[in-house]
């Protein structure tokens, strides 16, 4: 049921559809294992955690192997953006990996701020300081990028 | 004069170092150091002694002040995510009309509104299907609540009756008492009493209240062989999410079983530590069915849980426990008698008829 939002999710992040595909699957499999002590309406949350944790875990892996590689959030853009969400979706990527995954279950999943911070770990007050910074570092981006063009 | 001496020199040596000497004291230890060479004091060098910062400093000091956001970032942010006041709102607009630039930033922070692109989607869901189901928990507290009182009282009483075979013990009761009852040792009735409120407590959201219509009565309706132990629950109205028939269609017995709450209660039933030995005894033994296997083996994976009780089905249930479940319904008068043993515990409830 929620196979879909789960991997947008950990894909966006991730920006790996191999690594997407296996956090998901991995999160299904803590799930079931667990699935006696889960509550029907807590369901879809303790998925979204799950997965974040899974994802943090497979990053950190993934970092550590691959010392060489260059951060992608690092890298500028070095052609020309299409459209709008283009430019949207690069400069996504240069956000902080909190700052981006707050906002995600923000826009993407609808989470409360209070369910949001359950999921990460933060306090309400901290994912209301991440989502605004943010939504301030994408609006400067799209509106340097607009200037550029 | 001549206060420096062999035996204090130093210290003006170190004050010289740390430039803190006056021009006297100077004075009169340069001329100290000159007539006593023996001392063979390399000024110079003392100077070279102390640790040297390197002119390292950091490097973006203006990063770490604190900078107050924008009022126009702060209420453009707000007016996405929360919304804005009639005084907000006419402030954010009076920002905006100032100066051209702010329209502009207002349809960018329009734009930081994430949409899901569903046209990503996951392939491959059947593999992440186990075939479980993710039950509600009043679902499962309640059910086990009830289950577990009237397994706890079923097993107090044939322990009062022992000599009697499950089924027999039954259908005396279904067959001697027009308003059947089980037996219950006093000694468990606090537990149920705690179940009660434990249950109520978990499922504030149902109107359901499980042992509300039970009293401790002492009827004549007491069987014979349980006059010593003269306490009766009435359980006609405790049965609500406890239901018997179900077992025809091999619901899952053991569902009624689960018991999250033993460990908030820090109490365990004999009966459910009987239970949990067979479960330890026998779940590692084969099993025919492909789903009970695969379960049977996550659980032995893990480490067995009161709780695996409820996702085991009567077959499970049976193969964990030993126990084997057995259902009987008869009708009496205008009431519905039903009767469920396992292994060597027995229960037995009544209930309205139900319609046609």
């Amino acid at each position: 049921m929620y196979a879909d939002g789960l991997y947008r999710f950990v894909l966006k992040n991730m920006r790996d559809e191999d690594d997407a595909h296996d956090v998901v699957q991995d999160t299904f499999e803590k799930v079931w294992v667990k699935v006696d002590n889960i509550q029907y309406e807590k369901a879809k949350s303790y998925m979204f955690t799950t997965a974040y944790h899974t994802m943090l875990e497979k990053i950190r892996r993934n970092r550590s192997t691959n010392l060489d590689e260059a951060d992608l959030s690092t890298q500028t853009h070095s052609g020309q953006y299409t459209g709008a969400n283009e430019a949207l979706s690069d400069a996504l990527q240069r956000l902080p990996d909190m700052q981006r995954s707050v906002l995600m279950l923000r826009d993407y999943e609808g989470y409360d701020y209070a369910a949001i911070g359950e999921i990460t770990g933060l306090s309400e007050s901290q994912v209301k300081v991440y989502i605004f910074r943010a939504r301030v570092f994408l609006k400067e981006y799209l509106v340097s990028i607009d200037n550029v063009l | 004069m001549n206060r420096i001496n062999h035996d204090n020199y130093e210290a003006f040596l170190l004050d010289m170092v740390e430039g803190t000497i006056s021009a006297a004291d100077r004075e009169e230890l340069m001329l100290f150091m000159a007539t006593h060479p023996e001392l063979d004091m390399d000024l110079d060098g003392l100077e070279f002694a102390t640790l040297d910062d390197e002119g390292i400093s950091f490097p973006h000091k203006e990063n770490l002040k604190k900078t107050e956001a924008s009022r126009f970032d702060v209420l453009a942010v707000k007016q996405l995510e929360e919304g804005l006041t009639a005084a907000e709102q006419q402030e954010l607009d009076a920002i905006v009309a100032s100066n051209k630039k702010y329209t502009k930033e207002l349809a960018a922070f329009a734009q930081t509104v994430l949409v899901a692109d569903t046209s990503i989607v996951f392939a491959g869901k059947e593999k992440l299907k186990q075939g479980a189901v993710v039950r509600p928990l009043w679902y499962v507290s309640l059910s086990a609540a009830a289950a577990v009182a009237l397994l706890v009282g079923g097993f107090w009483l044939y322990q009062q009756n022992s000599g009697k075979q499950p089924a027999e013990f039954a259908n005396a009761l279904i067959n001697g008492k027009t308003t059947p009852t089980i037996t219950i040792n006093p000694k468990v009735k606090g537990d149920i009493e705690q179940l009660d409120t434990f249950a109520q407590v978990q499922a504030p959201r149902k109107t359901i209240t499980p042992f509300k219509n039970n009293t401790i009565i002492s009827d004549n309706n007491t069987p014979d062989y349980a006059k010593s132990e003269p306490l009766y629950i009435s359980h006609a109205q405790a049965q609500v999410p406890f239901e018997p028939t179900a077992l025809d269609t091999d619901q899952p017995v053991a569902l009624y079983m689960a018991v999250p709450y033993i460990d908030v209660q820090g109490k365990k039933p004999t009966l459910l530590n009987t239970l949990m030995a067979g479960l330890r005894k026998n779940i590692g033994e084969g099993v025919k069915d492909e789903e009970l296997a695969h379960r049977l083996d996550t659980i032995t994976k893990r480490g067995p849980e009161l709780s695996d009780l409820a996702f085991l089905g009567s077959k499970g249930f049976e193969k964990i426990t030993g126990f084997k479940p057995n259902f009987r319904r008869v009708e009496k008068n205008d009431n519905e008698v039903s009767s469920l043993s396992i292994g060597r515990y027995t229960i037995v409830t009544t209930r309205p008829k139900r319609g046609e």
